[in-house]
């Protein structure tokens, strides 16, 4: 079965891109606008293996969404990857300290983006 | 950027350069000078705060997309622009700008450097920065692109107004120098991109930092 991944990006042309490179890779994707729909699709979702997420995003911010989903038991463990044009060490500690997983800066490559991925979900 | 006080505008005038943005809200003119290049103005009218970016696509020529496909599948043709546009919006959402009040211009596109008056850089540079504004939900309220001419953008970020002058006689060794050195910083920067941490080994992966809006 394919592995689930949650997109939680404000922008629509970064979801599109983001969504079609892990389609074509063979990923079932599910797309959020902000932290605040990203949990709320992360409960409607069922099993999610992979989480990328924003930072500056309206209602709800990216680190303010890893550390509601860091609350919920079963998504303790669920690896998160920050995907931001955010890169300094100051903010990259915030999503460290809220329970990320790790940190990619934007623009990105599609060949570094899947590579992430796969290590971070086996 | 470059910023100096002019006498004749009574202001403050920020001038940005290839792959730079600005955005305010006092009362003081961004300028830039567009030949191929794009230039973006986003304007938030409920709080009196603008911005303005300049960008052209990366990997276009290289990486020639199928007339079926648009920028934002998975060429990363259109990466360098999203980016552009997602530093600019940041750094006004970060200002207090609220994304539902934007409104934008756009400029630029000239196939200045092209002997025969076409140029696929510059038709992929417009045709992206209206692609993206349409995604995102933007309205573009008014935009002066294409054509052979460089033009000179004055935008007043306070008032969201914009002024362009075409350049009729454009030094086009500058135009073609500028653009060139443009190209290479584009390349060099796309060896960096998607710089990666991972927190658990803390090992990090590709290189430098860059700064951010």
């Amino acid at each position: 079965m394919a592995e689930t991944i949650l997109i939680v990006d404000d922008s629509s042309a970064i979801r599109q891109s983001v969504s079609f490179i892990l389609k074509e890779n063979g990923y079932e994707v599910v797309e959020a606008c902000d932290g605040q729909d990203g949990l709320d699709k992360l409960s409607q979702a069922g099993a999610v293996n992979l989480i990328i997420t924003d930072v500056n995003m309206p209602n709800m911010d990216g680190i303010t969404m890893v550390k509601h989903v860091r609350e919920k038991d079963e998504h303790k463990f669920t690896p998160v990857l920050v995907l931001t044009t955010e890169s300094q060490s100051s903010i990259m500690e915030e999503g460290k300290k809220a329970g990320a997983t790790g940190w990619i800066v934007k623009p990105f490559s599609n060949e570094k983006l899947l590579a992430t991925i796969k290590k971070v979900i086996g | 950027m470059h910023s100096h006080y002019d006498s004749r505008r009574q202001c403050r005038v920020a001038t940005i350069y290839p792959g730079e943005f600005y955005s305010s809200n006092e009362d003081l003119v961004i300028a830039t000078v567009l030949g191929t290049c794009v230039a973006v103005a986003l304007y938030d009218d409920q709080h009196g705060l603008g911005g303005l970016n300049h960008f052209m696509l990366a990997k276009t020529p290289q990486y020639k997309r199928a007339e079926s496909e648009d920028f934002f599948t998975g060429h990363e043709s259109g990466r360098y622009g999203i980016n552009s546009m997602e530093l600019l919006i940041n750094d006004l959402l970060k200002k207090g700008a609220c994304k539902r009040n934007f409104t934008a211009k756009v400029f630029g596109g000239s196939a200045v450097l092209a002997k025969d008056g076409v140029s696929k850089i510059a038709e992929d540079n417009i045709e992206f920065a209206f692609d993206f504004l349409r995604l995102e939900d933007i309205p573009v309220i008014a935009s002066d692109v294409g054509g052979v001419l460089p033009r000179k953008i004055l935008f007043y970020p306070a008032t969201g107004k914009a002024y362009v002058k075409k350049i009729v006689r454009p030094d086009r060794e500058i135009i073609t120098k500028i653009t060139e050195e443009y190209y290479r910083k584009i390349k060099l920067e796309e060896n960096r991109w998607g710089k990666t941490v991972l927190f658990d080994d803390t090992k990090e992966e590709g290189e430098g930092d860059r700064g951010s809006s």
